[in-house]
């Protein structure tokens, strides 16, 4: 399993995820790795996304998931790894639940060892918004995910400070061994679209 | 309301990027430099009184404008109830928040000179505009087909208004004056009306860009109105001649000046301080000064020619006479520079000396005469030293000295060339025989 990286971290704190600062611990001081070098645009990759009424956790790297509160408190549960091999699968411990089994499943029928790799991320999210992923882009460190996070629409019955649990895995059409970390980064608005690309023909996906 | 506001994004750009930047990082004083008191020196420069500018803006505010702001803001305000409900709870909180926010501005009176209090009032009736349309969306009111109506009509109304401007003034400075703030306001509302703001395809799902998309185009109108008003107010009263052809030849010629003048500095412009044949370029106060002066001659001559290619005659002509100040400056720092003249030391002491220069610079170039043109041609430098205030009083104890000394003694290049360039530009400007 590949450890969050400084680009992770930089990331987190860019998008105002502080739960990710937690597993922050590389050394600022001798990385030369900067953010944004050489990132480039992935756009063959699958998603699958669900959302747990309960609060409840999706996943763990470890064998116990964490329980949430009887209050409307957020849930801690905030998660994500990067699997790059059957392994790294079998460290994860997913929940009794149709929505963990999904991303279990969409895991499982990964092509790890080899040919592809997946992503997942888990969050607990206001009943009132959800999060949407915004792009995919991978460098010569790792993949990282550029989620965002919206209201629900009007229409949606919601009370403002109840919260739910939502998860996403990304399977990429790439092997991960190679990369020394992962990252994801959280908007507060979907509003903005997705930065430009600029235009290179000769250009070729890693 | 996530948009900036009219005055912020103005003050923002007055500024300029590099004056925002200029208290972003504070700057290591290595083992061998002295501390310096970044408290004492915002404390110092807060205590100062601000440059006096005298109002020379022939343009007056026509009584009742404002008043006219209060009504139609409480007027749209009122559609929204106070104890607003919609499904979504979130979005019940958010729009009771606004609503109440609103509602205490529309409460409170307006701060500054009539045309600064005007400006408030225009963004008050965009911020209930907001707040008024956004919960329209959230109740499933989105009115799609009126937004397009009204952005129509609102562009058709901004064009006319830009169209009729004939430069009727009693002599061409108060025309490129007095007419330069009205092709200001007509601008600001091209810009809110381009294709920013486009309305969203499911209303119910993006409320508050809803809010956001109408608040631009009535904002738009809003300014629209008022620069007919200003235009109509100041044409009754001074019963003048119209100077439409004289300034547009003027900002032709001007233009010309311009380009010739920045040739001459052309080596320097949007370069950096390693072009200068000087061992202090590589100093960060001289990097900064270069920077700046460097980055103002190629800033003002685009807006000129932006300005000319609008035919917005009068505010081509005022960048013009800026360009010609931000040309001049460069080459006399470039020389200051490389003749080793330029004091690149950084204390306390220093950092308000260069503060107090500022001031008396400032204040020397706008008692130039004609002194509207001089204000005008030294707004640059007025706007800085304010949103060094500005930025001091929200952040006192973030300051890069390294970067505001130079930043204020860029002030006192800019402002010095004014006098000279008033009345270069005033000399074009004259009728002929």
């Amino acid at each position: 399993m590949v450890e969050p990286s400084r680009r992770e971290c930089l990331a987190a704190i860019a998008g105002g995820t502080v739960a990710a600062l937690a597993g922050c611990q590389w050394n600022a001081e001798t990385s030369d790795e900067q953010p944004g070098d050489g990132r480039e645009r992935v756009t063959e990759y699958e998603v699958a996304s669900v959302r747990n009424p309960d609060g409840k956790a999706l996943f763990t790297e470890g064998e116990t998931l964490p329980t949430p509160r009887e209050t409307d408190d957020r849930p801690p549960v905030y998660r994500h790894t990067y699997l790059t091999s059957g392994d790294d699968l079998d460290d994860v411990t997913f929940a009794e639940t149709s929505e963990a089994r999904t991303l279990a499943s969409f895991a499982e029928a990964t092509a790890l060892d080899g040919e592809e790799s997946v992503y997942l991320f888990t969050t607990a999210i206001q009943v009132c918004s959800e999060v949407r992923l915004q792009w995919v882009e991978v460098d010569a460190s790792g993949p990282s995910a550029q989620f965002c996070r919206t209201l629900r629409p009007a229409d949606v019955e919601c009370r403002a400070t109840a919260y739910e649990t939502t998860g996403f895995a990304i399977r990429f059409p790439f092997a991960g061994e190679r990369f020394s970390g992962h990252g994801a980064g959280m908007s507060s608005s979907c509003g903005r679209p997705p930065r430009p690309e600029p235009f290179d023909p000769t250009e070729e996906s890693p | 309301m996530s948009r900036l506001s009219r005055r912020r994004f103005l003050t923002a750009i007055g500024v300029g990027t590099s004056a925002l930047a200029g208290c972003s990082a504070l700057p290591s004083n290595g083992d061998d430099e002295p501390e310096i008191d970044d408290d004492a020196i915002a404390r110092a420069i807060r205590e100062r009184e601000a440059p006096s500018v005298p109002a020379t803006n022939p343009l007056s505010v026509p009584s009742g404008a404002i008043e006219h702001h209060r009504t139609a803001a409480r007027a749209t305000l009122e559609r929204v109830p106070p104890e607003l409900s919609v499904p979504n709870g979130a979005i019940t909180e958010k729009l009771r928040e606004q609503r109440a926010r609103v509602a205490t501005e529309l409460d409170s009176s307006a701060e500054g000179a009539p045309r600064e209090r005007l400006a408030t009032w225009r963004d008050r009736r965009g911020d209930a505009v907001n707040v008024r349309r956004a919960y329209e969306a959230a109740s499933g009111d989105a009115d799609r087909g009126g937004y397009r109506d009204r952005y129509d009509e609102v562009r058709a109304e901004r064009a006319a208004v830009e169209a009729s401007l004939d430069y009727r003034a009693p002599d061409p400075v108060a025309a490129t004056v007095g007419f330069g703030t009205v092709e200001s306001l007509l601008d600001t509302a091209r810009e809110r009306l381009g294709p920013r703001s486009p309305f969203p395809d499911q209303p119910e799902t993006a409320v508050f860009a809803v809010g956001d998309s109408w608040e631009a185009i009535e904002t738009a109108g809003i300014e629209t109105a008022d620069a007919r008003r200003l235009r109509d107010a100041f044409v009754d009263a001074t019963d003048g001649t119209a100077w439409r052809s004289h300034l547009a030849a003027a900002s032709e010629r001007l233009g010309y000046s311009v380009r010739a003048t920045r040739d001459r500095v052309a080596e320097y412009v949007d370069a950096e301080a390693s072009v200068l044949d000087a061992d202090a370029a590589t100093e960060p106060p001289t990097r900064h000064l270069f920077r700046q002066a460097s980055d103002a001659v190629d800033w003002r001559t685009e807006h000129a020619n932006q300005a000319r290619d609008r035919h917005d005659h009068a505010t081509a002509v005022i960048e013009s006479g800026r360009g010609l100040v931000a040309a001049e400056a460069l080459d006399r720092v470039v020389t200051e520079i490389e003749s080793g003249d330029y004091r690149t030391a950084v204390t306390e002491e220093t950092v308000q000396s260069a503060h107090a220069s500022a001031v008396s610079a400032v204040e020397d170039a706008v008692a130039t005469t004609p002194q509207p043109l001089a204000v005008a041609l030294a707004t640059p430098a007025i706007e800085v030293l304010s949103g060094v205030r500005q930025r001091l009083d929200r952040s006192p104890s973030r300051i890069a000295p390294e970067r505001l000394q130079p930043r204020l003694d860029s002030v006192v290049r800019y402002a010095r060339v004014v006098p000279d360039a008033t009345a270069f530009v005033a000399e074009r400007l004259a009728v002929e025989g």
